[in-house]
């Protein structure tokens, strides 16, 4: 019977953000088919009357519902809150669920009486049809609040080492500070790219006199589209030696959530600049537990000039591995190395990084701010070189800072 | 590209992204706006709760709280199919056989004993709650939605 699906399927429903324009849709296809296939005009009009009075009905259900909420919220938030407290909410609401079999009782009785049969039966027929009345399907929606529970939390993760490797689904985060996982092993042949302000002091010659500092800000933006995939931003402007706009990084990250393991697949670019354009296809791993973290990846970064400047290809490849430990949960420190052949066509190229950080993480309400820092030697250890032996740099460094912030987006 | 057309490119993905933000949310059902409420304040317990072993436990009720949430759905959503079962098949629809009230709502919320009990063990829960957070603590997690 029709106006059991409809019922069942209306509150049935979670009450998301997407549900109302699905109620609101069916309703509108129920008034379409009654319209169109009830031509008995006293009885068009008595249906309409009982859908309308149906539509009260659900809307007095959803405002007593939204009071009980906010009377259990009430009783949450009282820290001295007993049983008594809850329990006056349960009885305002035992008591309004009377009035509405009451009204539902009503407009049935009134729906019934102003269908013949064959109306009724020729209602049900044309409405089933339609795409809006997908909602009505009770074992669509039974399959949905099983798969719900499973469902990634859309909360602001806290603790750096508990994060995944992408945000959840609806979480935003402007990324203005270095350590975020976006840029976690963005490292192409002729450059390195994180978040924040940073400092890039390059010391070459032999006497180690000669060097050159470079300025760069990074802000940018990491946004989780589902579950388990987010797309990130970030737009380096070079502030000293001279000013400049670098390359857009553009970033893709979907991710597998084990339970205690993440295993993500990204891929960024950066938009054409001085070697066309450079792309970093990936692997990612991270190992998460109460207060350490393992994040490690192999990445091949690659700078393939464009349609109209071609050139040979570089290409590197990068395994990085950073280890997070939170002292406390709201601070964190990080240490980082790994491996990283910026150009496999050089024979003696490769080199080991060694990086430092640490990240102080700032709740504010159910917004997150977390202000980080870095220090890092890109090229620390040069195995084999010059001529066999193995050197460490130490005069070539890079220093980031920044901040970045979380929020929910709806 | 030129720099112009770089910023440009940019600034239209920064927009778009930026532009998902809505300004009220839509308002969802209680069970809805409990689950996720409780699910936000699990994963971040800790950056307000500096014991980790109270964060842990505090963590811990907030997802069964979560998980409370989650099984009632799947009662509603039982609750929905055993309805529909009373009336499905062609003979059902075209002959508008007449439920009860009772019935009828029995299909629109979850039988009284099953909400009963949803909502006593959620009580008891926020009790629990209770004696491992502090007032404070309380309050700091009731601004996390």
């Amino acid at each position: 019977m029709l106006w059991f699906a409809l019922g069942t399927a209306i509150m049935m429903l979670t009450g998301e953000f997407y549900d109302d324009r699905a109620i609101v849709k069916l309703f509108a296809a129920l008034r379409e088919t009654i319209a169109a296939t009830v031509k008995d005009m006293p009885h068009r009009a008595q249906a309409l009357h009982a859908v309308e009075g149906f539509e009260r009905a659900f809307e007095t259900h959803r405002r007593d519902l939204a009071e009980f909420g906010a009377c259990v919220e009430r009783a949450d938030r009282k820290y001295r809150a007993t049983q008594a407290d809850y329990a006056a909410c349960s009885e305002q609401a035992r008591a309004k669920r009377v009035v509405l079999r009451q009204a539902l009782d009503q407009v049935e009785r009134e729906y019934e009486a102003a269908l013949s049969p064959a109306e009724h039966a020729l209602v049900t027929s044309s409405l089933t049809e339609k795409p809006q009345a997908r909602i009505l399907d009770a074992q669509l929606n039974l399959d949905t609040a099983r798969k719900r529970a499973t469902r990634r939390s859309r909360g602001i993760e806290g603790v750096a080492t508990q994060r995944h490797i992408t945000v959840p689904r609806n979480v935003v985060s402007i990324v203005y500070g270095p350590l975020a996982p976006s840029t976690f092993g963005q490292r192409f042949p002729s450059n390195i790219v994180d978040a924040g302000t940073s400092n890039a002091h390059h010391e070459g010659g032999a006497d180690g006199t000669a060097y050159t500092e470079e300025w760069f800000t990074r802000p940018g933006i990491r946004f989780g589209l589902f579950d388990n995939f987010e797309a990130g931003v970030l737009i380096p402007i070079k502030l000293a030696p001279d000013v400049a706009l670098a390359p857009t990084l553009v970033a893709l990250t979907y991710q597998l959530r084990l339970r205690a393991v993440d295993l993500g697949f990204r891929f960024s670019f950066q938009t054409p600049g001085d070697v066309g354009w450079a792309l970093a296809p990936g692997a990612l791993l991270k190992l998460r537990s109460q207060r350490l973290a393992l994040h490690t990846g192999v990445l091949a970064p690659m700078e393939v000039g464009t349609l109209r400047e071609k050139r040979s290809p570089t290409l590197g490849l990068n395994a990085p591995v950073r280890v997070i430990w939170n002292l406390v949960p709201v601070l964190y420190v990080m240490g980082e190395s790994g491996l990283a052949y910026d150009n496999l066509d050089v024979s003696d190229g490769l080199t080991i990084p060694l990086g430092f950080g640490a990240g102080y993480t700032w709740l504010l309400g159910s917004r997150l701010l977390e202000f980080t820092g870095s220090f890092a030697w890109d090229h620390w250890l040069v195995p084999g070189k010059p001529s066999g032996a193995s050197t460490f740099q130490y005069g070539s460094y890079r220093v980031a800072f920044g901040a970045s912030f979380y929020f929910q987006a709806l | 590209m030129s720099s112009l057309r770089q910023s440009a490119v940019a600034l239209a993905v920064l927009t778009a992204l930026g532009g998902c933000r809505s300004k009220s949310p839509p308002a969802r059902h209680p069970v809805a706006e409990l689950t996720a409420s409780a699910s936000a304040k699990a994963e971040v317990v800790e950056l307000i709760v500096p014991d980790w072993q109270r964060a842990e436990r505090a963590r811990q009720l907030y997802l069964a709280i979560a998980a409370l949430g989650y099984e009632f759905d799947e009662q509603r959503a039982r609750s929905a199919a055993r309805g529909r079962s009373l009336t499905a098949g062609p003979a059902a629809a075209a002959t508008a056989q007449r439920l009860s009230a009772a019935q009828l709502e029995s299909l629109l919320v979850p039988p009284l004993e099953a909400s009963q009990t949803t909502c006593e063990r959620y009580v008891q829960l926020m009790l629990e709650m209770r004696t491992v957070l502090t007032d404070d603590e309380l309050k700091r997690l009731d601004n996390v939605h």
